[in-house]
């Protein structure tokens, strides 16, 4: 079985990539983008069912929710005043708003959903995975890492802050599994990346082959 | 014992995942594939390059879906930009050989000065794909490769 979990995790980077450098670049339509994305969500699923996973061995819980925002809280503070310190030297930084004021009212939940999609996949798969190739430990939070730095390039700004997120969010969740503490801050941590880094070097946060053009 | 089993029929359930999944995604990637190859590189654009020297590069060039628009065409000479028209000139041999529905197909680029030695000229049509966000230089005929003598290269400066 853990060789298995070896090629699960290289099969849904495959399909990743397949995403944002295949698909982006080839496809005629971006709807297309549904398939890889159906798949990859539906492979999710039915591994978690075939392992005989639980919602709670996931992270979808409440009640360590606190304890992974007391893990969280203190890296995520020195995040947000390091990538500050680069916006002031830069003269980036800002207070990024939506153009329009009624996003107000839906952005951030649509900022938090995106995260928790993110983290859902990051944690509860490719973490869950390598926990059972290279058990618990700084093996498995690279590997989860650089999974996850390695989806968002050539886009290196944004690599190297998923980079050092990634490990952030993956040692939390080994300590407390808790899906909703590490979306919300994955939320949070992508408005204070967008507040502070340069436009020019963030590049909308495009990924893949869509980061040329 | 019970364990043991359950551990197999995980194990091949997984196995057939992971190869189901391996299978609808090449699938998948091929079509795409083959679906950016035929809207990149449309099999309906037809041409060729007749001829290319000291003077002129020529040959005919259409679009069989829409014979009477003329299509764009440009041409490289050693891998640089020469030149951009509209391959509208008459070719009635082109019409009379049932290649085109149309006589007006033809273009003719005159040849830049160039040094003497060999040369190599390559004809492309330009046009439009995904909705116009891409153009596409699709190749017509071969690279048709030529020589300039120093007396031609003295006489076209």
């Amino acid at each position: 079985m853990r060789q298995l979990a070896f090629w699960e995790i290289v099969s849904l980077a495959s399909t990743a990539l397949i995403a944002v450098w295949a698909v982006l670049a080839l496809a005629t339509t971006r709807w297309l983008l549904i398939v890889p994305v159906a798949l990859a969500f539906s492979f999710i699923i039915l591994s978690h069912r075939i392992r005989r996973e639980t919602a709670r061995e996931l992270g979808w819980r409440t009640d360590n929710f606190w304890e992974a925002m007391r893990l969280l809280a203190l890296p995520m503070l020195a995040a947000a005043l390091l990538m500050a310190l680069i916006g002031w030297f830069m003269g980036s930084l800002r207070v990024a708003m939506p153009e329009k004021r009624t996003a107000l009212l839906w952005l951030p939940f649509a900022g938090m959903a995106w995260g928790l999609t993110q983290q859902y996949v990051l944690q509860a798969f490719f973490n869950r995975r390598a926990q059972m190739v290279w058990g618990k430990g700084w093996i498995s939070v690279l590997v989860v890492a650089f999974i996850f730095a390695l989806i968002h390039l050539p886009n290196w700004w944004l690599a190297l802050a998923t980079l050092a997120g990634g490990i952030i969010w993956a040692a939390t969740y080994q300590r407390a599994p808790n899906l909703l503490a590490l979306g919300l801050s994955h939320g949070i941590m992508t408005w204070v990346l967008i507040s502070t880094v340069p436009q020019s070097a963030l590049q909308s946060l495009r990924v893949g082959f869509k980061y040329f053009g | 014992m019970v364990k043991t089993n359950s551990s197999t029929v995980e194990r091949a359930r997984l196995t057939q995942l992971l190869i189901a999944k391996s299978v609808i995604e090449a699938l998948f990637v091929a079509l795409v594939a083959v679906g950016f190859y035929y809207t990149t590189f449309s099999p309906h654009y037809r041409g060729w390059s007749d001829v290319a020297d000291a003077k002129q590069v020529a040959g005919w060039a259409l679009n069989e879906t829409a014979a009477g628009e003329p299509v764009e065409v440009q041409v490289y000479i050693d891998g640089r930009f020469a030149g951009d028209a509209l391959a509208n000139r008459p070719r009635p041999d082109v019409l009379k050989a049932g290649r085109s529905t149309t006589e007006f197909c033809g273009f003719q680029f005159e040849t830049p000065p160039l040094a003497a030695g060999e040369h190599e000229a390559r004809v492309y049509v330009v046009h439009g794909s995904f909705g116009g966000t891409r153009r596409t230089l699709q190749q017509i005929g071969f690279p048709l490769r030529f020589s300039i003598t120093a007396e031609d290269a003295r006489a076209i400066r």
